[in-house]
Order: C-alpha cells, then structure tokens, then sequence
C-alpha cells in the first residue's frame, strides 16, 4: 500500500501534475454529466442554457487552473511539489467551476444556486480526474524521460567505446610488434646458442632446449592471445527510434482492463450519484465490473492475434463494447435495481466506449514505453559491459607491453643467453668449469621464471 | 489533366504549409489582432445597436473575450511545432467565442449568433488571423535572427553553397559583405590581437543589425528588396508582380474552415451549393484569367489582380444573389451582405498574403544564398581558427570546447549514475534538465584523455591561463585508480570553472587530501562568486550527486568552496 502511494506522489506531484491539453480529454465527459446535471435542476430551461451555465464553469476553471499551475505549481517541470499543493489545486479547480456555474445559473437566468450539488460533483470529477491524468501520465512520461536518459547515456558511452576500441587496437599492436621485435629474436638467440650444444653430454641442456621450446611456443600462444580481442560490436541503434507521443497512440494497440474499470467505475459514480443515489453507484460499479470481465477476454484475445488481424478484432472489440454496456443499462431495472432517472442505453454505451478508448491509449503508451525503456537500459548495458572490458583490457595489454619492453622477462631470457655464453668460455677456460652445473641450472631457472611469466601474461589475456 | 490539377493544388498546399512559422501565439500577435477581434464583435454581434450604452457594452464585452486568449498566449509561446500551434489557435477561437456568448447574458445584451456559431466563427476567424499575422511577424522580426544563424552555421559547418548566382536584389548587401571580408582578411594578415578579432566579431554583428533588418530601415528603402519598399500598398502590388496567387491552396486549406463555419449559421444543404457555385465561379474567373492575361517577363501583376477583382466584384454578388433568393432564407439583407464583404475582403487578404509570403520567402532564400556566397570557403573559418589559436588561453577556446566538454561529461557522469541507481536517484524533472542541457550542446562529445584529477587540473590550468591562474596541491592517494577519478575531476572542474566564470576569479588554489577513507577538497579564490548551493542548475545536481558535504561561503575577500567525496562514491 505504502509502495503503490509512493509510486503515486512520484509520478502525480512532478511536471504532470497540471498538464493543461491532456487534460481536456476528460472534458467531453465532464461536461456532458455537467450539462445533464443543469437539465436535472431546471427543466425548463432550453438546452443553450445549460450549455451556457456548464461553459461558464468550465472557462473560469480553466483560467483558475492555468492560474494555479503557473504560481502554486510553477516549479513542478524543476522539481516534485508537495502532495499537499497538488491535492489542493485538482480538487480547488472542481470547486471553482461549479461555483463558477451556480454563480452564472443564478446571476443570468435567476436560478437557484444549488451549491451541494453544483460544488460537490466537480470537485469529485475533476479533482479526481486531474489526479488520474497526473498519475497516468507522470507514470508515462517518467519511463519516456528514462528511456531517452538510457538512449542519450548509450550515445555518450558509445562514442567512448569508438575511442577506446581505436585504442585498443593501437595497444595490441604494439603488444604484438613488442613481442616479435624483442622477445622472439632474443628465444631465437637462445635456442641458437643450445644447438651448438651436445645435448647428450648433459641432460641440463636438455633441460634447457626443452624450456625454450616452451617458451617458444608459449610466445606464439600470447601472440595469438594478443591479436584476440572479444568481437565488440559496432554501433548499435535502438531498434525504434521514433519518439512516441500522445497523437502516436491516437488507435490504441491495446485493449485495457484495469485503467478501463478504474474509469467507468469513476464515471459511474460522478454520473449517477446525482441522478440515481446511491442505487445508482452501485449499478453503475457492478456495470463496471460487468465491463471489466468483458474487457478481460477480448484483450486477451488481442494479444494472441497479429497484427494484420489485430486492427480487425480491435474494431470489433469497440463494437462488443458498446453493445455490451448497452445491454447492461438496458438490464438494470429487470435484475433488481430501481433508479429514478436510468440513462438511455445507448447514451450511456457512448460514455463508455469514450472511457474504455482513452483508457486504451493510456495503456498502451504505459505497455510501449516500458517496452522501450527496458529495451534501452538493455543496450545501455551492454555498452557499459564493453567500456568494462575495454578498459580493463587496456590495463592488461599496457601490463602486458611495459614487462615485454621493460620489465625482467627480457631480462631473464638474456641472464640465460649470458649463462649459454659462459658455458662457451668454460670449456674454454678451466676458470668457468668449476661453474658449468651452476651457471646450467641457473640458466634454467632463468628460463622457468620467464615462462612462468609469460604463461601468466597469457592467462591475465585470456581472462 | 484531372491529375495535373490536383499535383497543383498539392503543390501550392505545401508550399504554403512550408511557409507557416514554428510560432503562431505571439504578443505581438495578440495585440495586432485586437482591432479585428473588436470590429469583428461590433459588427457581427448586434443587429443594431439601440443605445450608445450597448455599444460600449459590446466593446467591452469584445476587450473581455480577446483577454481571454492571454492565456494561451503565455502557453504557446514557449511551446514549437505547428501542431500544438495550430491546436492551441483554436482553443484560443473557441475560447473567445464561448467568452462572448456567457458573457452578452451576464451584461443584459442579447448576441445575434446561436452559442454553437458564435464558437465556430471565433475559432475560424482567429485561426485566420494569427496565421496571417504570424507569418508577417516571422517575416518582419525574425528574419534578422536566422541570418545570423546561417552565418554561424556557416562557420561552424563550413556550409559550402557553391555555383549560386547573387541575386540581383541582393546588390547592396553584397557590397557590405564584401567590405566586411576585405576587413576580416587585413586583419588576419597581420598578427591578429583578441581586441581585433572581437572588432571583426563586432562588424558581422553589425552587419546584420543594420542592414539585415526589413521593415524598418530607412537605408533599405533605397534598396532593391521587396520588404524596404516599405509601405503596404506598394509592397503588394510588387508581391503581385513577382508570384501567381496560389488560388487552388488557399481554396483547399480554407475550404474546412469555410464550410463549418458556413453549416453553423446557413445550414448543410444551403453551404454545399454556395460553396459549390463559388468554387465553381472561382475556376471559370481562373481559367479565363490564365487564358486571357498572359505573363509578361515574369510580371503576375494583372493576371493577379484580375483574379483579386473577379473575385470580389464578379464572384462575391453571385453568391450574394444566390443566398439573398435561397428558399426559407432566415437572414437580412443587411446581414447577408455584411457576411459576404467581410469574406470577400478575407479572401482578398487572404491572397495576397500568401502570395507575399511566398516571396518574402524567395526574397529571404535569396539573400541567403547571397551571403553563402560571399563567405568564401573557410574564411571565417579560418578567421575563427587562428584566433583560437593565436589566443589559446583565451576565454573562446575554452568557452567552445573544454567548457562544453565538461558539461557533456558532467551530463554523461550524472546519466550513468541515474541509470546505475535505476532513475531512484533523482526525480524524472532532474533527468529532463540533464536531457535538456545535453540537447543544447550541439557539439559532439569526446572523451577527456585525462582521467587523473593532477592531469585534468594540469589541462585546466592551461586552458584557462591568462585569464586565471590556477595552483593546486593535491596528495597521492587522489590520483589512486581505485578512486572515483571522473567524479573527482569533475567536480573539481565545476568549482573551478565556477569561480572563473560566474566570481570573475583571477587566482584560484585547489587543495585535495585524503583521510579515513574520505577524499577532502577545498577551492579558495579571489572572486566575488555567488554561492551556487542555491542554483538549481548542472552544477548543483552535479556536487548533490556526487559530493557527500558542499559548502561555498565568503572568507574575508576569498570565496571558500569545500566539498567530501567517499572512495566508494561511485564506480563510474
């Protein structure tokens, strides 16, 4: 409960707590019950009448309303304004046109000023409908705003994955001319230095010629690990990059249940409480939840079908609402409820059909925007994921080419070039003679610990 | 020929919807149409006016319902797109119309149009005149604003417009541009100061403010351009001259307009003949005017001004008959005949400001090409070129890349850590100011070489030497890997950037040390900086994001600016 009032104040209290064109969709409604309302109080006054009296209301609405956004309101496009401010501006504007009406009712055509009624209704109606559209659409527009976020943050992040794939690239070349410039030419010394050696005169250069061909191989590994980069892909666009906007869903994808039940059940209540009582209410909820199951198998159906199809069925859905509501009010007195004054059936299938559209658009642009914005947040990921490896390669590979150029394994490998040379002098020179066993086994040693080394370059690479 | 006709009337439908303005409500808008709100309430709102009292009323009455549009005014202004323009043009009409309507009863006068046609004829007129009078605003004030834009573009895209010949009207101009070019090549010859370069700067300034401005300088009379022959009379009949009226775009986009407005008060039989019949009159009065009248080196003026007066003398009485006899006819003769000038004149308006439009619009492409001409290839270019260079420390380089870099790495560093923290961080209203800012800046981002906070503010020092000296001292541990490096050079840059730009700081002294894990910061300088704890801007988002302590505060005659990060702020 907590969560889901938190997810309220998040969405209703920021930039869409007023916003002045999304709310006149719920006008049409509005004004229609508001019109029925003025003919429910003075019969007999003609139609231009109650129009008059309804417009009169709605425009000083308007102007309150535009004027509270840009004084109570102003900041709510920097930042959240208080519950408070926004509870009080949504239901103030309700207030003010029905004052606004009974003011004019009694002003220009003597009629009583009904303030119960005038009062209460609209600000039920529009305060709760200015809440609806502030959640609604705060909800909309905060995975649109994320989505762009998540696209434009994947344009900066791909530019910098351009530059370090360029890097890269650059790095592992010098890694690789590094080795074949100056290690591989110094194993090559090595290993030419130990086939003038009788290999059967001592099993240590054995030993020896055994390393460096280790070594050898070891370096053709590193190389190939080298030239090895994990396929980094290229840009890579959103799928779709077309903006969404309100006029994009003007023919819903969807059918909606939920939002449609929330805003039949509300018409319900703000048309026939002052028609009807309380009898009516619950008629017109049970009418609701009459139109919620119905609306519960046709979308489903919707969703199994195709789209060439999909449009057809949408159609025709439409039409099964109508008839459906229709049916409904046309039932209500043959299965138990005794309204005063019952809506036409096919006034009130109108009324529906409005709300079960505007509820459909809402859905869909929730279903396509999240859609979208996981989409984003997936590819912003990846990117992210790349620059990791990117950079982390990067770190190896500049590793990788400072102990090539300049760190112990050249020299190890030339510390056991050096011993080989010695070997030479010795059978020269009784002086090294005495030192044969140690300079062969240190020689050795050398040689182990460069390819320990370059055996661990290599498993840092491959990581 | 079926075919051929309706390519024309798409033809001419695009090219007037190509010359509607991204602005329709505009005050100046909105003050120019009071007159033709009011005598459109005083002639269309009363029969007759019984007593002079009523007439004020009316008066006041039509000062109420055009008040009424302000509103929208202030909306839409801030608000591009034709879309929303054309929308909220509309609302405004139907606004003022419903205005009239609740208001006559409340001031005891009684309107002679029904509720339903007093709207719709509001909405139809008022969307005529805001077109109108938008697209003679956008001709007459903001023409000036995108010559500079094209210059600009041209320096900063090197726009290439080759082989274009000036055109002939364009004369004078030309020789201002051309003296202004000599002017900018003498002074790059030379070693070029900051000074003269703001001086050649300071010519193309003025170069577009006093010769670019239609309208309203006297020097432009004397030219060759149609806007300087100021004087509306003598500036149509040249619009004349130089474009055939596109009669069959104007019929298509105001035909919906004419016939709601026309089913309101006449009735749905009775607006499809007499719009039939004047359509049909329409294509007899064009097609004779196109056979009889022939096109003289280039010159429209009398094939477009016959069709003006078959229209309202040949055109206007036929429909005026035609309506006077219809059968059951509820209107006066007086009331028939006020409907059928004020259309007549509408039209006639109507045509010769689309057709002045058009060539305003040819006028203005041409200058444009005019001026892409005279800039030759690169010059300005290079002119802006060597003054970066010769001026590196200035504030211009830095203003055009380090700066605009840093906020696009400000942005990227505040994007990555909404979308780490899944848009939790920061209400969506942050997240559009972030997606705001990063819309302005036009050029394209480029990741800084330097990572380390003693590199970039080695940079940073550099790029802004000359105009402010910057020391630091920061200890080892800051420029440690493990660190948040981007964050940390990032927010030292702000503090700094801060200082130079908005406290006019010549000295600053970045101090930075590291303890218990936390890093401290500490910018002293000389300047008189506000204290941005209170803005609401990049930088305020930047250090609420990233910094776990800020302060700014007045120390003597030193701004004090401390900040704390944690080593684990964030793994950016």
């Amino acid at each position: 409960m907590k969560r889901a009032f938190e997810r309220f104040k998040d969405a209703a209290t920021g930039r869409w707590a007023v916003a002045l064109p999304i709310y006149l969709i719920t006008v049409p409604f509005g004004a229609i019950v508001a019109i029925e309302r003025e003919s429910a109080f003075n019969k007999g006054f003609p139609l231009s009448h109650h129009v008059l009296i309804t417009t009169a209301g709605y425009l000083a609405s308007f102007l309150y309303l535009f004027t509270m956004q840009a004084t109570v309101l102003k900041n709510r496009r920097i930042q959240p304004q208080a519950l408070w401010k926004c509870i009080f501006v949504w239901y103030s504007t309700g207030s003010v046109q029905g004052l606004a009406s009974g003011f004019y009712a009694h002003q220009t055509y003597g009629d009583g000023w009904h303030l119960a009624v005038r009062v209460g209704m609209p600000t039920f109606y529009t305060g709760s409908a200015l809440a609806l559209i502030a959640f609604y659409f705060g909800s909309i527009e905060r995975r649109r705003i994320e989505d762009e976020a998540l696209r434009r943050l994947d344009g900066l992040l791909s530019i910098e994955r351009g530059e370090l794939v360029a890097t890269d690239a650059l790095v592992r070349s010098q890694a690789h001319a590094a080795l074949d410039g100056q290690l591989r030419p110094q194993i090559e010394k090595l290993q030419l230095l130990l086939a003038d050696e009788d290999v059967s005169d001592h099993a240590a250069i054995g030993a020896l010629v055994k390393r460096s061909e280790e070594i050898s191989s070891a370096l053709d590994r590193q190389a190939d690990l080298i030239l090895q980069s994990r396929v980094i892909r290229g840009e890579e666009k959103a799928s779709d990059s077309k903006p969404i906007t309100y006029l994009s869903n003007i023919f819903p994808n969807n059918l909606s249940v939920r939002i449609s039940v929330v805003v039949i059940a509300f018409g319900a209540i703000t048309g026939q409480l002052p028609r009807n009582g309380l009898a009516g209410v619950i008629a017109g909820t049970c009418g609701a939840l009459f139109m919620g199951i119905l609306l519960l198998g046709l979308s489903r159906i919707v969703k199994r079908m195709h789209q060439t199809g999909r449009v057809t069925f949408l159609v025709f859905s439409y039409v099964v609402v109508f008839l459906g509501q229709a049916l409904w009010t046309y039932l209500i007195p043959k299965i138990g409820f005794t309204l005063n004054d019952p809506y036409p059936p096919f006034y009130s299938a109108i009324k529906t059909l409005y709300g079960v559209y505007i509820a459909s658009i809402i859905s869909t642009l929730i279903i396509e925007t999240s859609t979208r914005r996981e989409k984003s947040k997936e590819l912003s990921e990846r990117t992210l994921g790349d620059l990791t490896y990117l950079a982390r390669e990067q770190e190896i590979l500049e590793h990788h080419l400072f102990t090539t150029r300049f760190g112990t394994l050249q020299g190890k490998i030339s510390g056991a070039i050096m011993a080989l040379r010695l070997l030479d002098s010795a059978a020269k020179s009784s002086e090294f003679a005495q030192k044969r066993e140690f300079l062969l086994s240190e020689a050795e040693k050398l040689l182990n610990d460069a390819l320990i080394e370059i055996q661990e370059l290599g498993a840092l690479s491959a990581k | 020929m079926l075919s051929v006709r309706s390519n024309l009337v798409i033809k001419e439908i695009r090219l007037i919807l190509d010359s509607l303005p991204d602005i329709w409500t505009s005050w100046k808008s909105f003050f120019w149409t009071y007159p033709f709100s009011l005598i459109g309430v005083l002639l269309l709102s009363s029969v007759e006016y019984k007593t002079f009292e009523e007439f004020l009323t009316w008066v006041l009455i039509a000062t109420l319902s055009h008040l009424a549009m302000a509103p929208f005014i202030l909306y839409g202004q801030a608000r591009n797109g034709v879309g929303i323009q054309i929308f909220l043009v509309l609302l405004m009409g139907i606004t003022r119309g419903a205005v009239i309507a609740i208001l006559a009863p409340i001031f005891g006068v009684v309107d002679s149009m029904s509720f339903l046609f007093r709207v719709t004829n509001s909405a139809v007129a008022v969307f005529y005149w805001f077109q109108v009078g938008s697209i003679l605003i956008h001709f007459m004030f903001n023409f000036r604003k995108d010559v500079k834009k094209l210059i600009e573009e041209s320096i900063l895209t090197e726009t290439q417009l080759r082989n274009i010949e000036p055109d002939v009207s364009s004369k004078m101009l030309l020789t201002r541009i051309s003296e202004l070019q000599q002017n900018i090549v003498r002074t790059l010859e030379g070693k070029p100061t900051v000074e003269k370069l703001q001086l050649r700067a300071a010519d193309i300034d003025r170069l577009i403010k006093e010769h670019l401005r239609p309208l309203s300088h006297s020097e432009w009379r004397e030219g060759e351009l149609i806007w300087v022959r100021a004087g509306f009379g003598r500036m149509s009949l040249t619009t004349l001259k130089r474009h055939p009226i596109p009669l069959w775009g104007i019929v298509a986009l105001t035909l919906p307009f004419s016939l709601v407005g026309q089913f309101a008060r006449y009735g749905g039989l009775e607006t499809l003949v007499i719009q039939s019949l004047w359509i049909l009159l329409a294509v007899v009065a064009w097609l004779t005017t196109n056979k009889f009248i022939r096109v003289v080196d280039g010159n429209f003026q009398r094939r477009n001004i016959l069709l003006i007066f078959s229209t309202i003398f040949f055109i206007g009485p036929l429909t005026f008959y035609a309506q006077l006899f219809w059968p059951n006819n509820q209107f006066t003769l007086g009331n028939i005949l006020t409907g059928q000038v004020l259309s007549s004149i509408s039209f006639a308006l109507f045509c010769l400001i689309t057709s002045l439009t058009f060539s305003l619009r040819a006028d203005e492409k041409s200058v444009f090409r005019a001026i892409s001409e005279q800039i030759r290839e690169r010059d300005l270019q290079r002119y802006i070129d060597l003054g970066v260079k010769s001026n590196a420390e200035a504030e211009y380089a830095q203003y055009l890349h380090a700066e605009v870099q840093s906020q696009l790495l400000a942005c990227k560093l505040l994007l990555l850590k909404a979308a780490e923290e899944d848009f939790k961080l920061f209400p969506p209203e942050v997240t559009q100011q972030i997606l705001d800012r990063l819309e302005k800046i036009k050029e394209p981002y480029t990741r800084p070489p330097a990572r380390l906070p003693s590199q970039r503010l080695a940079e940073l020092a550099n790029s802004w030497r000359g105009l402010a000296e910057i020391e630091y001292e920061l200890a080892p541990e800051i420029d440690d890997v493990a660190a948040p490096l981007d964050v940390i050079s990032q927010l030292i840059e702000e503090s700094v950037v801060n200082a130079i730009r908005h406290g006019k700081a010549k000295k600053i002294e970045v101090k930075g040390n590291f303890v218990n894990g936390i890093f401290n910061f500490e910018i002293s300088d000389d300047g008189v900086s506000d204290l941005v704890s209170g803005g609401k801007g990049l930088g305020t988002i930047l250090f609420q994001t990233f910094a776990s302590d800020w302060t700014v505060k007045r120390v003597g005659n030193q701004t004090i600016a401390t900040f704390k990060v944690m080593k684990k702020v964030s793994p950016v």
